[in-house]
């Protein structure tokens, strides 16, 4: 961990973000989430490329709860599925934060390959 | 869903630590379920082996991580407690330490083997005179060869003898210890050189071309480790050696500072000298043969050979293993160090169980909070351990850092004599299980009752303000139980030491007979190939000390064959002129300058001393001591009576005169016996090796040295000389066995001591804290100091007490025990018993008086306030 929570963790701090965590991240950037809509919603977005296993994003999970970029929610039934109670996760503030700037740090890597022409000019 | 994967899927969730498994194992495996549901088939199996493989991999990194987390929790905790911290890992360190180090020291010389072929089969052969109280003299060469012909048990004898000899060729001349060896010396002590090949038969013959082994340390001093040495010939007082060999560093026989080893050329004479006692022997038995059956083999060829030689009348053989040789001095020592030694470590663990105990039932609150708050049984246990761990882990490194230190010091400290002690390395396995003990005692006692305090009903332990519940009463007791222990320990330890000291004082009040102060001595050995007759040696001798009276700062110089004596000095026995029976009892005799009574202070009781008319033309003269005067001559005046050295009526001797009597000396050693003395001056019996004794007239003993030097240098420029050093450090290095065990017990005894007060402090301090709030009401109701303190200490005391009495009767045991390393004083000497009391008493009393103080001064509202 790069800074104690106590003398507030600047979003920076966090960057460059692991991979999976990105996507857990983004994943519950629209909406609360349990363990495994996270890992359908980010199979589905990569077209199955990134697939959790229950250890890795558990790990990552815990991971995140700990540096206070996500937090639980009170168990509730998930209104897709069945009735089973489940565990919910949220985006903090910090979380977002986070995410966003990781992004903003993603595109600007993009811009600059774009602009060396390494990708190619956008049409 | 498979329900066998979907359990062993399960099951291997208990690879996770308990936390993460109670917290997310619920999640994962309906995670699990509900992927491999919608998959199906193919699928599933394939997502049921990443989901096995993502444990395997993950499950190990959430342990490190709760390690580290713990970690960094424990070293908070322990830095928070910082008087618990520094207290419990002094305590550890010292323990560990100090026994790391003594065992290390124990595991070397007493248990390692010796670094020979099978050493077990090594044994010295020495002879022994049972009448006239010799047991382990040398013998000559005729009866080593009747040995090696009559015995079957034993495979091989040889023998050697030493010599320093002058290296010459290269930088500056130096002086070197040689041991010149029969040929099969190597193949009896079962070793090889590690360059080079050993000794041939036949080597050892006369007139043979001389050859020569260098020690691994002449080897890289002199040649620079240079294997081209090989071949090489080297100039040894003035004759030309070939070097065939150099032996590997471990090799440290006879002695530990042997420089080369060269065949013994035995000369025709004394191959057939049988009075001629010079050759030390050193054996091999057969395979399979015990020492006790060779010894009476042994036995049976020296009664032969006394039968068949007038010479062999009354001579033994006694056979000792070559370890319990190196050893026999130390031995009785070492015991009583590791003895010593395990008390320390006892009383540490006892003192390291205490305080974990007490901060235990301290922090039974936290603890209950903690669990209260959700923490995991499981998960406050392990943050338990990890603590107790970290504990030891630091302890322990502490600990071998400082055996590390110790057993440099000891090497620095030890007597010369110990030729194994340079290989004392920390024995790894010594402080593993140092450390081990320790940890398992804190572990039993000091982390086991905070476990117990998590499985409590956290209600009721958070409800106790004062946390004074069921089991407190039973640590209470138990610490109390511990403390006794400590203190007889401790006690023991004292006493032990106080007898050790007294020794060395006793010893060093010892009236030497000789005042060495002021006094510097070198020895030189004139080669024989340069100095071939007396005359010559008497002359260097005589130039020598003349430049040296001639040098302003020297007050007075002399020379003697031998200074301090060794176990058996040179010496023989002697006929007394009148008297039919000849002496056996053997009688030292050392050539000595005119001056050299003189120079050392030594009085003279009757007739005169030796003076420059005592030529080699004149009358045979001799001085003797006073020993000597009053055993031979009890009710006469031994002025002016002839004896003469040898035996037989054939004896070829001259007789010589006593022109003196002087006073005994101790140089010997402080506890060695005086020996029956003779002198002789050295123009009638020059020596080619002189101890030269030189006295400063103030004290400019740092000046003597270099003049004596440039006097050598100045009279012949190759003659080196060599262990120059003050008389009064020579004399030290006598006594070092005795010193280095007398401070090593004194050290563990002040560290019992410290350790047995860190005990009553922490004992008080805690009980004190424990019953603050009834300390209060007491003082609240008007109880007086007295009714305080025997309330909070009296159990303390008692303990104390307890403590005391079964240290003393430990200590009379153990006393019993070391009267072989006490000197001049009883074994039950009152003194030391006393001063260990005093000292111990005064110690508590201190260790006690800030806590309890503190418990008087409690503030009645406060503390109840507080409440």
């Amino acid at each position: 961990m790069r800074a104690s929570q106590e003398d507030q963790p600047r979003p920076e701090d966090f960057l460059p973000l692991h991979r999976d965590t990105f996507q857990i991240l983004v994943s519950l950037a629209d909406r609360d989430r349990h363990g495994y809509s996270i890992l359908l919603d980010v199979s589905e977005r990569t077209s199955g490329a990134l697939r959790f296993s229950p250890s890795s994003l558990y790990a990552s999970i815990k991971r995140l709860l700990h540096q206070g970029l996500i937090e639980e929610l009170a168990e509730r039934p998930d209104p897709d599925q069945d009735d089973e109670r489940r565990r919910y996760y949220r985006l903090t503030r910090l979380g977002r934060k986070v995410a966003e700037v990781e992004a903003r740090r993603l595109e600007q890597l993009l811009v600059d390959a774009r602009a060396t022409g390494l990708l190619g000019r956008r049409a | 869903m498979n329900r066998i994967a979907a359990s062993i899927f399960g099951a291997s969730l208990y690879l996770y630590p308990a936390s993460f498994r109670d917290e997310y194992g619920r999640e994962m495996r309906r995670l699990l379920a509900e992927s491999m549901r919608n998959a199906g088939g193919g699928g599933a199996v394939l997502l049921w082996l990443q989901a096995m493989a993502g444990v395997l991999l993950e499950a190990p990194k959430e342990h490190a991580w709760l390690l580290l987390h713990d970690l960094r929790y424990a070293s908070r905790t322990l830095r928070h407690a910082k008087w618990f911290t520094l207290t419990a890992l002094f305590t550890l360190a010292l323990g560990i330490g100090a026994n790391t180090a003594i065992f290390s020291v124990v595991q070397t010389l007493l248990l390692r083997q010796l670094p020979y072929g099978d050493p077990d089969r090594i044994v010295m052969v020495w002879v022994k005179n049972p009448e006239q109280g010799f047991d382990h003299d040398v013998t000559s060469y005729p009866r080593l060869e009747d040995w090696r012909a009559q015995s079957r048990t034993i495979e091989a004898f040889a023998g050697y003898n030493g010599a320093l000899r002058v290296l010459t060729g290269g930088e500056d001349p130096e002086q070197v210890r040689s041991a010149m060896v029969t040929a099969n010396f190597f193949q009896v002590m079962g070793a090889r050189p590690a360059l080079g090949s050993g000794f041939e038969p036949g080597d050892d013959d006369f007139g043979r071309p001389h050859k020569a082994i260098l020690s691994h340390r002449l080897w890289a001093r002199r040649f620079g480790a240079d294997p081209g040495v090989l071949g090489r010939t080297i100039t040894m007082d003035g004759q030309l050696f070939t070097v065939i060999g150099v032996m590997p560093s471990r090799f440290r026989y006879p002695t530990r500072d042997t420089d080369v080893w060269e065949p013994l050329a035995i000369d025709p004479e004394l191959r057939t000298r049988r009075g001629a006692f010079w050759l030390t022997t050193v054996a091999r038995l057969g395979p399979g043969v015990r020492v006790a059956q060779a010894q009476q083999e042994m036995d049976a060829i020296s009664r032969r050979l006394a039968s068949q030689y007038v010479r062999d009348r009354g001579l033994g053989v006694d056979l000792v293993t070559l370890k319990d040789e190196l050893t026999a001095t130390t031995r009785p020592a070492l015991f009583v160090l590791t003895a010593a030694v395990a008390f320390v470590l006892l009383i540490a663990c006892a003192n390291v169980a205490g305080m974990l105990m007490a901060r235990a039932s301290d922090r039974q609150r936290e603890i209950a909070l903690r669990t209260a708050l959700g923490a995991g049984r499981g998960r406050v246990i392990r943050q338990l351990l990890t603590e107790g761990m970290l504990l030891f882990i630091l302890g322990g490194t502490l600990g071998i850092a400082l055996a590390g230190a110790g057993v440099r010091a000891i090497v620095r400290l030890a007597p010369e004599a110990l030729t194994q002690i340079s290989d004392v390395e920390v024995d790894w396995t010594v402080a593993l299980y140092a450390i081990g003990l320790a940890a398992i005692t804190g572990l039993v006692f000091g982390v086991a009752p905070a476990i117990q305090a998590a499985r409590r009903d956290q209600a009721a332990a958070i409800r106790e303000a004062s946390p004074r519940a069921s089991g407190q009463r039973g640590t209470a007791w138990f610490r109390t139980g511990l403390l006794a222990a400590q203190v007889a320990l401790a006690f023991v330890l004292l006493t032990g030491a106080a007898l050790l000291l007294r020794s060395f004082s006793e010893m060093q009040a010892v009236d030497l007979g000789f005042d060495p102060r002021g006094v510097v001595a070198a020895r030189i050995s004139l080669p024989s190939a340069k100095y071939e007759n007396a005359t010559k040696e008497v002359a260097f001798y005589e130039a020598l000390s003349e430049r040296l009276s001639a040098v302003p700062d020297v007050e007075s110089a002399a020379g003697i064959s031998s200074f301090l004596l060794d176990r058996l000095p040179n010496s023989a026995g002697f006929q007394i002129e009148g008297r039919t029976q000849d002496v056996r009892t053997p009688l030292t005799y050392d050539s000595v300058t005119p001056g050299f009574f003189r120079t050392l202070r030594i009085p003279l009781l009757r007739g005169r001393f030796f003076t420059d008319a005592d030529g080699n033309t004149s009358q045979r003269v001799t001085i003797i001591n006073q020993t000597t005067a009053k055993k031979y001559w009890p009710h006469e005046d031994p002025l002016g009576k002839h004896i003469r050295f040898g035996a037989g009526a054939d004896n070829k001797d001259p007789w010589m005169t006593i022109v003196g009597v002087v006073g005994d000396t101790k140089r010997a050693g402080l506890d060695v016996p005086v020996f029956t003395e003779s002198y002789q001056p050295i123009r009638q019996a020059a020596s080619g090796s002189l101890a030269i004794l030189v006295r400063g007239s103030t004290d400019a003993a740092a000046g003597i040295g270099p003049a004596l030097r440039a006097a050598v240098r100045e009279i012949d420029p190759q003659q080196p000389v060599s262990s120059m050093a003050p008389l009064e450090s020579m004399l030290d290095e006598t006594v070092a066995g005795r010193r280095l065990n007398t401070l090593l017990v004194t050290i563990f005894a002040v560290a019992a001591l410290l350790l047995a007060a860190v005990g009553v402090y922490g004992l008080l301090a805690y009980t004190i804290a424990q019953q603050h709030r009834e300390i209060g009401i007491r003082i609240a109701l008007g109880a007086s100091p007295m009714a305080i303190l025997h309330a909070v200490g009296g159990r303390a005391i008692a303990a104390a007490c307890v403590g005391g009495v079964v240290g003393v009767v430990l200590s009379v045991a153990v006393s019993r025990a070391i009267a072989g390393l006490l000197f001049g004083i009883a074994p039950l000497d009152a003194l030391s018993y006393a001063a260990a009391a005093c000292v111990l008493a005064a110690v508590a009393a201190t260790a006690a008086a800030l806590p309890l103080r503190r418990a008087l001064s409690v503030d009645p509202a406060v503390s109840l306030r507080a409440e």
